[in-house]
């Protein structure tokens, strides 16, 4: 599907590819791309005495991930590709989530299971990242998906906490810490707050 | 969406908010290889369930992806009568818990509790022998694929739309 993502170093916004649904391999090869750039970014920085401070995502395998969902069909594990490198990936849960807001509690909803950005899209990664919109862009995957499932755009997630701040701007109501998932914020977006953000 | 339409969706989305970091999730490798065994149901899964009230159960369980507490919840009984009910080889339900499980499993109140009561069971729709079932308490110890396919015939002669409502 044809997206579009800013790109940062040209300054304009460029086109971009969604692909719904990855398999192992190209996990694989994220992890491959990510990983390495990662690692030579660390090294490059603390070569220059100013070592980086990540956050725990930036270190995430996606393959292991992926091996054990790719079989389940409501689990699929959406990218978004631009220069033919992978520049986001999120993993959704399509079944089994429900709705804890209070005008839409027990109403199903796509929960978000992972998302995450290219390192060399991350400021605490480099000094000019490449890419901006590519959360943005597949938030609204995660949105038409449920729309798809007739769950009316309801969807959910655990934020890390420098997202919170782009979930909270993005529409999305913040539920609380939840102790079952590492303390995160938990981030709903209602049927109507979706409408509002796809317009 | 055409490329037009994005690119302007795109810019004013991001001068709205910045997604410069936007990371979420907060499974454990663990968790969610615990989560996605839960909604395969497999033969194994139902290895050690001794009666047919108990696969039945499990299995639709299992396919939801409730842990025994969740059901217990929604169906507001005890979790200590779920963990019996899949466990024991002689199950004893009251007349609440099984109208409660069957409304809970999507079940037909009148079949569910005809299994529960070890009472043979004829499909309405059908007199096939496939769609036959007796309850039986007797260990199962492993489980056959033939097995395995009757206790997913048995939950579907028990889902199927009857006007028995209670």
């Amino acid at each position: 599907m044809d997206v579009a993502l800013e790109d940062r170093h040209a300054g304009r916004i460029v086109p971009a590819t969604l692909i719904e649904r990855i398999d192992v391999a190209y996990a694989k090869r994220v992890d491959d791309l990510w990983l390495t750039f990662l690692a030579a970014a660390i090294a490059e920085a603390e070569a220059a005495g100013t070592p980086v401070e990540l956050l725990e995502h930036t270190h995430w395998r996606w393959t292991g991930k992926v091996e054990l969902t790719a079989h389940l069909l409501s689990y699929p594990t959406l990218a978004i590709e631009c220069e033919e490198r992978p520049q986001g990936l999120m993993m959704l849960k399509t079944d089994g989530e429900i709705a804890r807001s209070q005008n839409e509690q027990g109403k199903p909803l796509v929960y978000v299971e992972f998302l995450a950005t290219a390192p060399w899209n991350l400021p605490a990664v480099v000094a000019r990242p490449r890419f901006r919109g590519a959360g943005t862009i597949l938030l609204r995957a995660a949105i038409e998906t449920s729309l798809d499932l007739g769950f009316k755009g309801r969807i959910g997630l655990h934020s890390l906490r420098d997202a919170e701040i782009f979930y909270a701007r993005s529409g999305m109501t913040a539920l609380g810490r939840d102790q079952k998932k590492e303390n995160l914020e938990y981030f709903e977006m209602t049927s109507t707050q979706a409408m509002a953000f796809i317009r | 969406m055409n490329f037009e339409a994005m690119r302007e969706w795109l810019a004013r989305k991001l001068a709205h908010a910045d997604d410069t970091v936007a990371a979420a999730g907060g499974s454990s490798l663990e968790e969610l290889r615990r989560d996605t065994q839960m909604r395969t149901v497999t033969p194994t899964v139902l290895e050690t369930v001794p009666t047919q009230v108990g696969q039945v159960v499990r299995y639709v369980r299992e396919q939801r992806g409730w842990s025994q507490q969740d059901l217990a919840d929604l169906a507001d009984i005890d979790e200590v009568e779920i963990v019996r009910i899949e466990s024991d080889h002689d199950v004893t339900l009251s007349p609440r818990s099984v109208v409660n499980l069957a409304r809970v499993c999507s079940f037909s109140t009148t079949r569910f509790q005809q299994l529960a009561n070890h009472v043979t069971v004829h499909s309405a729709a059908s007199n096939l022998s496939a769609l036959r079932f007796a309850a039986r308490s007797a260990n199962i110890g492993s489980v056959t694929a033939g097995e395995f396919d009757a206790v997913r015939a048995l939950v579907d002669v028990l889902s199927e739309d009857t006007s028995d409502a209670t």
